[in-house]
């Protein structure tokens, strides 16, 4: 702790919090790019970092990662294009709320559980980088199949009016998960001859096909964008009631963010869903979630944010990367010639105290950057629909040309565009088929990894008592909307019976 | 007849040729004896679930199906995913500025209703403005090989 507080006081000079600055601003717009993700943002900084002293070096790719965490939820939320996978769960409340004129408010509402997310999973990680680090290593292929199993157990939240298609189109997300190259037997696929399938699809294009140019083409279809009246610019705040509602819900995903990122593979986006899924099941009246309930957009949020500090627990404790990020992060700390893993807490014990030092106040940064842009942010949305439309369609476009330096990557937005629609129009959730697409590698991977070392038995599934309490999350989780809804209706007739 | 193949059966029996699809397609994957579960189970695991789910979609969609409500633009739609498919086509062809700015003067043009004189001098600036702006930001700050300016 005394290490920790010193290192507040080097975070705090004036350089220090320039080049932490620069990092943050630079990751809140790599993470609104679609396309441009915190590992890409983080790595196109890397360059600079040679020769660069890491006690500034070293904050300024961190705080890249913390702005970029962030900054995916913006376009999300005004666009409904999320920025980075992590901010796909954000969609789902967040575009909502932009639609009914509240994006002020889910804008307010995510950098506030950004933020605090963060602040918590800082703390998390000073605390417990050790003992979390011990723990991430007890994970095994079954305890990430049944992770990803419970992020799925979310998808009768967004299956919309019909569970069974909504069901479907979950499974039709890890199908698409399933194409390209086998990593087991290198077999190709559901690739149709074409070769640059063989990697699988990449994941932007899918988010951004299937969540804005699929909206694009339904409100073409419907005729709203020939509305010709424009938005009124108008801001709105979180009222103290909801900061009150939502500050336990992102305290809790801020932890649970920590956890998830200090597991090797897991990441923001799962560490998204996660926090959507329970949420909504831990919480009350959940029914209006997916149609604009501000803790749709808290949750999520607070998990992603949560996930830059603790990916640092397995960099700095066992000097393992558990995502692109951190791998960045540990070559910014190869080219400063330092060493992570267990020694460094022996031998440079400042160096990562400093690190989390600066995480803090990337995170206090975050909240003054973040609150300065975010009335220019909404005056954007009161730009005439077709001219917003029109900016979409081409950021989205070259977007995904980014992650590829391909138009094979424009032309798969415009293909899952027309799928997201056409699901759209016939019941179908889209949503609900990006959640299975997101997930789809690590259910495969991990249980074929299973069942390998358990020569096909299934009983490897069941043998960890972290199995059985993921197990029983998922249940409750699948279960709970259910029960929920014939309480409340058991109650109701009991009410309407008594005045009866 | 008519009742019966109605617009959800009809989705269902859809749902049901992609999940042979996927079923017999997995088939054709070779197995190898370095991995025991192999590349077929997973996938057809995947088409089982679709497929049941399409069956119970089809049995219990027996009564009235409601009309899916609102406008239908189809000309637009049909406009859009051609400028799209153009766009597409010639934006490595004749570079990014152009290619973007074809694509938003054809866009705002078409969609927005005022008369052509108002529409020409918002439409023009902003397409070659944002087009020129989306360029240098994305070519030069970020790195990305955007298709080079064709003059």
């Amino acid at each position: 702790m005394q290490l920790f507080i010193q290192g507040l006081g080097q975070a705090f000079q004036p350089v220090s919090m320039l080049y932490i600055l620069a990092g943050v601003i630079w990751g809140i717009i790599g993470g609104a790019i679609p396309g441009i993700s915190a590992s890409v943002a983080m790595s196109l900084l890397l360059p600079f970092t040679y020769g660069m002293d890491p006690f500034y070096s070293l904050p300024m790719l961190a705080a890249v990662y913390v702005g970029a965490e962030y900054g995916g939820s913006i376009p999300a939320i005004l666009i409904k294009t999320p920025g980075t996978g992590a901010a796909a769960a954000t969609v789902l409340d967040g575009y909502e709320m932009n639609r009914k004129g509240l994006g002020g408010k889910a804008l307010c509402m995510s950098l506030y559980a950004g933020v605090l997310g963060g602040l918590i999973s800082v703390f998390i990680l000073v605390f417990t980088v050790i003992p979390l680090s011990q723990f991430a290593l007890k994970f095994g292929p079954t305890e990430y199949f049944w992770m990803a199993i419970m992020g799925l157990s979310v998808v009768g939240a967004v299956s919309g009016n019909s569970p069974m298609k909504g069901f479907i189109s979950a499974v039709f997300g890890l199908f698409l998960a399933v194409i390209g190259m086998d990593s087991f037997t290198a077999v190709k696929r559901f690739t149709f001859g074409i070769n640059r399938l063989s990697e699988g699809l990449e994941m932007i294009p899918v988010l951004v096909g299937m969540f804005a140019v699929s909206e694009v083409l339904r409100q073409i279809f419907g005729g709203e964008v020939f509305e010709s009246v424009k938005n009124k610019f108008k801001m709105t705040y979180p009222t103290r009631k909801e900061f009150m509602q939502c500050t336990p819900i992102v305290i809790a995903c801020g932890a649970m963010g920590s956890i998830v990122g200090a597991l090797p593979g897991a990441g923001a986006t799962i560490a998204s869903w996660i926090g959507y899924s329970e949420t909504k099941m831990i919480c009350k009246n959940t029914e209006t979630f997916g149609t604009g309930d501000i803790r749709g957009v808290a949750a999520p949020e607070s998990a992603n944010n949560g996930v830059p500090a603790g990916g640092l627990i397995p960099l700095l404790a066992l000097g393992i990367p558990g995502s692109n990020s951190t791998a960045i992060l540990m070559a910014g700390f190869t080219i400063a010639g330092i060493s992570c893993g267990p020694m460094l807490f022996v031998n440079e014990p400042e160096i990562p105290y400093k690190l989390m030092a600066c995480m803090f106040v990337a995170q206090i940064i975050l909240a003054a950057v973040g609150l300065l842009i975010l009335k220019p942010l909404i005056k954007l949305t009161s730009v005439s629909k077709v001219y917003l439309t029109s900016a979409i369609l081409v950021f989205a476009f070259v977007g995904a040309f980014a992650t590829l330096n391909d138009v094979f990557a424009s032309w798969m937005v415009l293909l899952f565009g027309f799928i997201g629609f056409l699901m759209k129009r016939y019941g179908f959730a889209p949503p609900a088929a990006v959640l299975g697409f997101v997930l789809g590698e690590l259910v495969e991977n991990n249980m074929r990894r299973a069942l390998q070392l358990s020569h096909g038995s299934m009983s490897v599934f069941f043998s960890s008592t972290i199995d059985w309490v993921l197990i029983v999350l998922t249940i409750f989780g699948v279960c709970f909307p259910y029960i929920t809804k014939f309480i409340s209706k058991k109650r109701a007739e009991r009410t309407a019976a008594k005045e009866a | 007849m008519k009742n019966f193949m109605n617009r959800e059966r009809i989705i269902a029996l859809v749902c049901l040729a992609f999940a042979a699809y996927i079923w017999i397609v997995a088939g054709t994957f070779p197995a190898s004896f370095l991995d025991n579960v192999g590349p077929a189970k997973y996938p057809r695991l995947l088409a089982s679930l679709i497929g049941i789910t399409a069956v119970i979609l089809f049995a219990t969609s027996n009564g009235p199906v409601k009309p899916i409500k609102g406008k239908r633009e189809f000309r637009s739609l049909a406009y859009i995913l051609l400028c799209i498919m153009i766009y597409l086509l010639i934006f490595t062809r004749i570079g990014f500025i152009l290619s973007t700015i074809a694509f938003l003067l054809a866009l705002t043009l078409y969609f927005d209703h005022r008369e052509l004189k108002t529409r020409l001098k918002i439409a023009v600036p902003y397409a070659v403005c944002f087009s020129v702006f989306l360029y240098f930001f994305f070519a030069k700050l970020l790195g990305v090989l955007l298709p080079s300016i064709v003059l």
